[in-house]
């Protein structure tokens, strides 16, 4: 029997996504080869449930350069997850 | 292959001081000798302090969380355009991160150019587009409790940013 190949992923999340996920900042995912940052994120949420409720407003970004929802990921690749922003 | 490559050749004489995230205090001369130079006979310095209340509610402190790495990216991005766009000749943009008592600086930039107006243009540009594209994130904290303050979703620094679109523009999409 063999099993679907996958590639590890880095997710980070930040304030109020961050506490939703148990206040850890950075999570390690694995996911099928292919996976794309939707993907990621429902794989997160399999994990954390809380997270699916605030999916809206999310800004995506991929190896620190906003990427959209659709963006295919690699080996390595460190995904983050962007709430609604309030710097300045 | 990231269309932002000729941006960044913008800055990439800019030392590395010039975007900075930072867990300590801002240093604001630290970015006026940044951006000072012979030819410039403008220097716009902008400094974002801590309020003592946000609406009605009264703020004792505040918290800064930042993508740091990202979010000095995001500030070479729009120094970038601003440069293009307002024809200056330096910016420098510093954030703080962790906990800011009432009246510290949480961000400072530094704009200098050869005359006034495109230094003060510059300038506001950049803190506008900061507040839209940074990936930072301010948590109050007041009598009754704390909360995370959601602004607008983030968006990418724009080449062609008009400084004047609105935040709040739902349907906005960039």
């Amino acid at each position: 029997m063999t099993s679907a190949p996958l590639i590890a992923v880095e997710v980070e999340v930040f304030a109020r996504l961050r506490e939703l996920c148990g206040g850890s900042a950075s999570i390690a995912l694995r996911l099928p080869v292919g996976a794309d940052t939707a993907q990621c994120f429902a794989a997160l949420a399999a994990r954390f449930p809380a997270l699916e409720a605030s999916r809206s407003g999310l800004a995506v970004a991929v190896n620190e350069q906003y990427a959209g929802w659709h963006h295919s990921l690699r080996e390595g690749d460190v995904v983050a997850f962007i709430p609604p922003v309030s710097g300045g | 292959m990231s269309s932002r490559s000729y941006l960044r050749s913008a800055v990439a004489d800019m030392g590395e001081q010039h975007f900075r995230v930072v867990d300590r205090a801002i240093r604001s001369a630290d970015l006026v000798g940044l951006v000072e130079a012979p030819g410039n006979g403008a220097l716009c310095l902008f400094e974002g302090a801590v309020r003592d209340h946000s609406g009605e509610r009264q703020t004792t402190h505040l918290e800064y969380e930042a993508y740091g790495a990202m979010a000095e990216r995001v500030f070479a991005d729009i120094a970038a355009v601003a440069i293009e766009r307002f024809g200056v000749a330096a910016v420098a943009i510093h954030h703080r991160t962790g906990c800011l008592q009432i009246g510290e600086v949480s961000v400072a930039i530094a704009v200098g150019a050869e005359h006034r107006g495109p230094a003060f243009d510059a300038c506001r540009f950049v803190i506008d587009q900061l507040k839209l594209s940074a990936p930072i994130w301010k948590k109050e904290f007041g009598p009754d409790g704390s909360s995370w303050i959601e602004g607008p979703v983030a968006e990418p620094v724009c080449p062609g940013g008009d400084p004047d679109t609105s935040a709040s523009s739902a349907d906005s999409e960039t």
